[in-house]
């Protein structure tokens, strides 16, 4: 979910040893960057417009479609000659697909308290509080679901660095 | 919402410092929360293993994250 630490899980992970490849470091409205790969975020985007929808407006389903081969291959591309690398991204949604592009793969997942998501995106996006509660509610039950399928390391954007810290060692 | 990686065995698993100085302590939201909200959000912590939060321990995020 948008504001919910996902760069910040992504950078974590990147200074862990993780390889991102040429990663977006810098925007306007998070210093450090998104850390996202902008082919495969391109690749999210397109996915929700195909399937009716977009971040604000997130579809049923996401539908990859008869073009799946084509859509996933930024997934494949992105750093063919790396053993380790990953890619950060707000949207589960997707993830279905990806898991099914890439058998490998493993993922992580971080979330945070659902009205400090929705007052970040009030302050940047000016949605109301209710709508950003119910992208919350929307996002979060696809991680969840997700979680139920994958059962991958979960962890809260929450508390202090050292908590953080604490919580992340495990 | 998720991050997808190839494998979760990384050289460093030190705590991370990135973004470290963006983790702040929020007060808690003046509004309740919606109940499908507040039941999934607990059902999240639950799974995440967060320790349930004392008393006096506000909801936290950051200044600037995303």
């Amino acid at each position: 979910m948008h504001r919910s630490g996902t760069s910040m899980l992504t950078g974590s992970l990147q200074q862990a040893g993780l390889v991102l490849g040429e990663v977006v470091t810098e925007a306007p409205h998070n210093a450090k960057g998104n850390r996202e790969y902008p082919a495969i975020l391109h690749m999210q985007e397109e996915l929700l417009v195909a399937s009716g929808g977009s971040w604000d407006r997130p579809p049923a389903e996401v539908r990859w479609g008869v073009a799946a081969p084509r859509r996933a291959r930024p997934l494949h591309r992105a750093l063919p000659d790396e053993p380790l690398w990953g890619s950060g991204s707000a949207h589960a949604a997707d993830a279905r697909g990806v898991a099914q592009a890439l058998p490998s793969a493993e993922f992580a997942g971080i979330f945070r308290h659902p009205a400090l998501v929705a007052r970040s995106l009030r302050r940047r996006t000016g949605l109301d509080m209710d709508t950003g509660l119910e992208l919350w509610r929307v996002y979060n039950t696809r991680l969840l679901e997700l979680h139920r399928r994958h059962a991958f390391p979960l962890m809260e954007f929450t508390t202090t660095p050292r908590k953080f810290g604490g919580r992340w060692r495990r | 919402m998720a991050t997808m990686i190839a494998r979760l065995e990384l050289p460093n698993r030190q705590a991370p410092s990135f973004f470290e100085d963006r983790l702040r302590t929020r007060p808690a939201d003046e509004a309740p929360l919606p109940d499908a909200v507040s039941r999934l959000y607990a059902e999240l912590r639950e799974r995440a293993g967060t320790p349930r939060p004392a008393p006096d321990e506000q909801p936290a995020g950051s200044r600037t994250d995303g």
